[in-house]
């Protein structure tokens, strides 16, 4: 199979769009994922096509001049367009998206400074990076004017916007290594973070910029906000590598973990499921990392390598209208060049071919990666922090037990521990939130996999295969449920019932009963239920029922049944005595259970004991009108004469 | 106490442990106690072990009735009273064997009442058999069974092999040392002859080595007890819960019957002569005796526990019983005077200085229960008490009181010759007892049974038995429900001999033992004054089972004078 060789691939349908040219520009927001394609300085039209949009979106601007950038608002109302090197125009829509063509323009403050770009930090605010620094403005589109908000005074290199976390990153300083985060969480405030110093290899002599934009990008990664810096080797002898660092909120950002690439050359980043993919464009493959996995530390970073060997992205091919010479064929199927010179590379995950007009978002395929990665724990541990992982996660389970796959006890130990990690911070999270909690819930990324899970889709292998023994059936049982507990997670009962039932059937009776007095199996009453049923098979499991009953103590009426089915009189009166609900107990039921002993003394006994019940109670020993009893009271009579009655108490 | 509690069996105390220490009544005040002791105490169960059988118990007590009988000699000789042709027999024959003088007593006390008195009607059959046997003696009459009839007749086997008499719950054989089938309880002992044999080959077998003696079997859930005195092997085999100690206490009161019937003076000196004689001929007619004992051990616990149950009466009507039987029965040489009614004692009057053993008392109430004959006249019988002296014997005046045959009067002289001054005091007795009420007293207690358990208002208390040690008298209430079947009784009492027996038990006694069984709950204490076996529900817990005997004792403290006999009338 194809798909068993690659485990990137590109998605299935791109969003296509208006190839690059002389008359055609293409821009895209990577804050909105919009791609832009402007026709002639916008005369001819612009069309705006989107991930919300399913149609492309099309409006004339006047042709002005070249755009240099253009972008929408966050909700689509204003663009902003910037054609000269100081000042930025707007234009407002509708809500269809038509405008009235009336433009107004900003510029940038100070005389020789001039416009590097511009991002929306909400819905009407608008930052502009200027080779001064940076100018936070207010877009009032009803005036048509703007409001300065903000003016800092910077030396700007170049800048990266990450929009999901409203974080602008400024390059500054002569190495360009300078970096200052700010952060635009609230509208109307920019919060300037500590800046840090990103660490290059020996400084170039004379000094220029060294850091450059193209080699630095942002990106979140199991929640935290990196900033990710593609460190070239000083020779070609050494490979590259990536550095992180994580943004603090006090402190200057750190740097944590370093992913050593072996290889030099033009490198591409994305972050796709909080992996790290890196493109190499010379030999046209991708390695992942995952920071998540153990890694050498040197006490401050940490050292990952590639979680596989390089591999190349699927190849992907496309549907396209028959553009070429060859007629008569609708369309002709078209092997896309991966790795393209032509490929653009967007965070987190979005690859764009400008020459195709195509627009990818990748994806990981998990299915491949189970036979690449031969450690099952490493898999396991892999897997465990993907989206989407479950169902590759149980079939990774259920092929540790089929028969000649089969895994050690020790791994599937760990991989159960493993599981059962995430499992249990579900449920402390899960209860925390039915507590009422108003902590903002903790969205763990993780893959959950229940008991039910393993139970349907895991342990249903030894339904499948029958020839797996069933001393390692019942090993591998005991085993998750070990895990559960080591988790003080509650085992469900239908868990016991299978370990029960594959002990039963093989005649293990001593092994349950072991496991039931040293509580491997947990107390329950569905499995106190079904240990009397087996009492005829193994006697002794109607006394661990009893034990077991008893032990969970809410299940007295339970233990009365038992007892009086089994003709037990006594030891169920003083069952009822020691839990002390002998005033509430039916004596009725009991008195019948006596009578069908067939055992005078016995009726005698129970008799009696309630005659001094009521006596106690109601300072009268005959049994009260909504007993029930006179029959039983006929019976004793028969049996014993009338004089064998408690006397009644002459009143005092 | 509570040192006390803990010597009790915890095995046995099963479920409801309670916390706590469970504190027992003092017992300083302990009910049905008296200094003035109307019985010997003994506690001949305790006592009972194979190294104590020999005959050093019996030979220690012989002589008593010698003693009186030469006493009387010298008041006789001093009074100078002609006709006592026995006091000058004793007389003359005192520089002989003890032997010798009762053996003579017993031959004249025969022929005496015999020939004196035709109007008479004396229960003689043992007599006259005794008479013929020692004939049969005299004459050197060996009867020697020949080999071929030892192994005899399929018929005999196919009885031992029979359902019914291998099912008998409890059989006790007497045999001679030879190995002669002398007495059997279930069948008929000529068919029991080889079984009988294997039995002795059993006991010479081990006997021969090493002085050793074959004491018990068991066999599944048989026990076989082996006791071998004077010549006579005893064996019981039951499968009831009787152990080897209670089994070996049974074959004791047999032991005593057979003296009582032959004195041990008799016995030694027949098997002396003839180790092969068979003893059957001078027991001939004593079977009911064996065979009324060991049904009065079935139903009676006093065998037991060797105490003796009282009749309940009020103190001042018994007050006025004995002083009657001390005021009209001053006779000299009555050694003791007792009326018995229904197999308990109403009242006992005795020689200063001469106490009534229990086991002596039972053998008297099993003389008056296994012969109906003296329901029709007054009677005159010669009767050896064991304890009291197993050399000779003691002559019994025996009467009914009333038409009911209810009470009997018994008087016990050295005096062969008495039988008319005796019934002469029996007839003032009986007079004066009616005049004042004392017989119907009786009756009215008889007729009212003895008491209820419900009088102790315990609850879950269902029966006891309570011992006074120092009386050696016991109290029990009757058999009510759910021990009013026969098969009931028959459980409860093998409850009794499981507790008695657990308490008694040599290797380990015990103070106290709480024991929950299957229908009821036992708990046994014993101490120095008294021994306690309570019955109680199943259900009851320890710390009420405590609560409730302590309240019994107190109960029985407060009816003590009526169900006891606390002070002793002496002649």
């Amino acid at each position: 199979m194809e798909d068993d060789n690659y485990y990137i691939s590109l998605c299935k349908n791109p969003i296509r769009f208006e190839p690059f040219s002389k008359s055609n520009n293409v821009f895209f927001d990577d804050a909105n994922k919009q791609v832009f394609a402007v026709r002639c300085g916008g005369a001819m039209g612009v069309i705006m096509k989107g991930p919300e949009e399913k149609v492309c979106v099309s409006f004339r601007m006047e042709d002005r001049g070249e755009i240099v950038s253009i972008k929408f608002s966050p909700d689509k109302r204003i663009l902003a367009a910037q054609r000269y090197l100081k000042s930025v125009e707007f234009l407002n829509f509708q809500e269809d998206l038509t405008t009235d063509q009336q433009e107004y323009s900003q510029a940038c403050k100070g005389r020789a400074t001039e416009i590097r770009g511009f991002v929306w930090s909400s819905t009407n605010e608008i930052v502009f990076i200027t080779t001064a620094g940076l100018e936070h403005y207010q877009v009032i589109p009803e005036k048509r004017t703007l409001r300065n908000l903000k003016t800092l005074s910077l030396q700007v290199n170049w800048y990266f916007w990450l929009a999901s976390s409203s974080i602008l990153l400024i390059s500054s300083g002569t190495l360009g290594n300078i970096l200052h985060p700010f952060q635009f969480k609230q509208p109307g405030v920019m919060t300037r973070l500590p800046k840090f110093e990103a660490d290059l290899p020996a400084g170039p002599k004379p000094q220029k910029l060294s850091l450059l934009d193209r080699d630095v990008t942002m990106a979140v990664i199991y929640d935290h906000l990196y900033v990710v810096v593609l460190r070239h080797p000083l020779n070609a002898s050494s490979g590259a590598e990536i550095v992180l660092y994580q943004l603090q909120k006090e402190s200057p950002a750190r740097k944590t973990d370093v992913l050593k690439l072996d290889m030099s050359g033009r490198f591409a980043i994305n972050v796709v499921d909080n992996l790290i993919m890196v493109h190499h464009q010379a030999s046209k493959t991708s390695v992942i990392f995952d920071i998540h996995l153990d890694a050498k530390s040197d006490g401050y970073v940490n050292y990952h390598y590639p979680v596989l060997s390089p591999l190349g992205i699927k190849p992907f091919k496309l549907l396209l209208p028959s553009v070429n010479m060859q007629a008569g064929i609708d369309k002709t199927e078209y092997n896309c060049e991966l790795y393209s010179a032509n490929w653009i590379v967007f965070q987190p995950d979005i690859v764009i071919d400008a020459k195709l007009g195509c627009l990818w978002t990748l994806e990981l395929n998990l299915a491949p990666l189970v036979t690449m990665i031969p450690d099952k724990d490493k898999l396991i541990q892999f897997l465990l922090y993907r989206t989407d992982s479950k169902s590759v996660i149980l079939s990774v389970c259920a092929q540790m037990l089929v028969p000649g796959k089969q895994a050690s006890l020790q791994s599937l130990a760990k991989v159960y521990d493993m599981l059962n990690v995430t499992y249990k911070q579900f449920l402390d999270t899960e209860t925390q939130a039915s507590a009422g909690e108003a902590s903002i819930r903790h969205v763990n990324s993780k893959v959950v996999i229940e008991q039910s899970d393993m139970f349907t889709h895991v342990f249903s292998v030894f339904e499948d295969y029958k020839d797996i023994k069933y001393k390692f059936v019942v090993a591998v049982l005991i085993e998750y449920i070990r895990s559960l507990n080591q988790f003080n997670i509650p085992v469900q009962h239908y868990l016991y019932e299978l370990v029960i039932n594959i002990l039963v059937q093989n005649s293990c009776f001593y092994q349950l009963h072991q496991f039931l007095q040293y509580h491997v199996l947990s107390d329950s009453k569905p499995l106190a239920c079904l240990m009397l049923s087996l009492e005829s098979v193994y006697p002794p499991a109607h006394q661990l029922a009893l034990d077991m009953l008893k032990r969970i103590q809410t299940a007295n009426e339970e233990i009365i049944e038992v007892l009086l089915s089994k003709q037990q009189l006594l030891p169920a009166i003083r069952f009822i005595r020691s839990v002390g609900i002998v005033d509430n107990a039916q004596s009725r039921k009991f008195l019948e259970a006596a009578l069908s002993t067939n055992d005078n003394m016995i009726f005698y006994t129970v008799f009696k004991f309630f005659e001094q019940r009521n006596q106690r109670l109601w300072a009268n020993p005959r049994f009260q009108q909504g007993e029930h009893c006179d029959q039983y009271v006929k019976q004793f009579e028969a049996l014993f004469g009338s004089e064998s009655l408690m006397p009644l108490q002459p009143v005092q | 106490m509570a040192s006390e509690i803990k010597e009790a069996d915890h095995r046995a105390s099963t479920s409801d442990s309670e916390a706590g220490n469970v504190d027992l009544l003092e017992t300083n005040d302990i009910p049905g106690n008296s200094d003035n002791t109307l019985l010997v105490v003994s506690d001949s169960y305790a006592d009972l072990n194979y190294v104590d059988i020999n005959d050093s118990d019996i030979k220690s007590h012989r002589g008593t009735i010698n003693a009186l009988v030469k006493k009387k000699a010298k008041r006789g000789n001093s009074v100078t009273t002609a006709d006592d042709g026995i006091a000058a027999d004793a007389n003359e024959n005192n520089g002989r064997d003890d032997e010798d003088v009762s053996e003579h007593i017993d031959n004249t006390s025969g022929n005496n009442v015999e020939n004196d008195s035709s109007e008479v009607s004396v229960d003689d059959s043992q007599d006259d058999c005794l008479e013929q046997n020692l004939a049969d003696l005299s004459l050197q009459e060996t009867e020697d069974i020949p080999v071929s009839h030892l192994i005899r007749s399929t018929s005999d086997s196919d009885y031992v092999n029979s359902l019914e008499w291998k099912q008998q719950r409890k059989h006790i054989f007497i045999l001679s040392d030879s190995g002669k089938p002398i007495y059997s309880r279930h069948g008929s002992e000529d068919k029991l002859v080889t079984i009988m044999g294997v039995m002795q080959a059993l006991v010479s077998f081990v006997q021969d080595s090493e002085k050793d003696n074959l004491r018990s079997i068991v066999a599944g859930d048989h026990k076989f007890v082996f006791m071998t005195r004077d010549h006579l092997t005893f064996v019981g085999i039951s499968r009831g819960g009787e152990s080897t100690q209670q089994l070996l206490l049974q074959l004791t009161y047999m032991y005593n019957q057979v003296i009582s019937v032959l004195t041990h003076t008799t016995l030694t000196r027949i098997f002396k002569q003839h180790r092969n004689y068979d003893l059957r001929r001078p027991l001939s007619g004593a079977e009911k005796f064996f065979d009324n004992l060991l049904n009065l051990m079935d139903v009676e616990p006093g065998l037991l526990l060797t105490s003796v149950r009282c009749l309940p009466l009020d103190s001042s009507v018994r007050e006025v019983i004995s002083q009657t039987i001390l005021q009209h029965a001053k006779v000299k040489d009555l050694v003791f005077a007792l009326i018995i009614a229904q197999n308990q004692l109403v009242a006992l009057v005795r020689m200063k200085r001469y106490h009534l053993h229990p086991m002596d008392l039972h053998l008297i109430i099993n003389l008056i229960n296994a012969s109906e004959s003296f329901k029709t006249a007054e009677s005159w019988t010669p009767i050896c008490l064991p304890k009291f002296d197993a050399g000779g014997f003691l002559q019994a005046h025996v009467s009914y009181l009333d038409e009911e045959c209810q009470s009997c009067l018994l008087l016990l002289s050295v005096d062969i010759e008495a039988f008319y001054i005796l019934s002469e005091c029996k007839s003032r007795i009986k007079e004066r007892l009616i005049r004042y009420n004392a017989l119907e007293a009786i009756n009215a207690s008889l007729k009212k049974r003895s008491y209820s358990i419900q009088a102790c208002s315990i609850t879950d208390l269902r029966h006891f038995l309570y011992k006074a040690r120092s009386t050696a008298q016991y109290t029990s209430p009757e058999f009510e429900t759910p021990y009013h079947t026969k098969e009931e009784q028959e459980r409860l009492f093998s409850l009794y001999y499981y507790l008695h027996d657990r308490i008694h038990t040599s290797g380990r006694p015990l103070k106290i033992l709480f024991h929950v069984g299957q229908y009821e709950t036992l708990l046994g204490w014993v101490t120095q004054g008294f021994e306690l076996y309570a019955v109680f529900g199943p259900l009851v817990t320890k710390m009420t089972a405590i609560h409730a005997v302590n309240k019994l004792l107190r109960w029985i403290k407060r009816e003590e004078d009526r169900l006891f006999i606390l002070s002793s009338a002496t002649f």
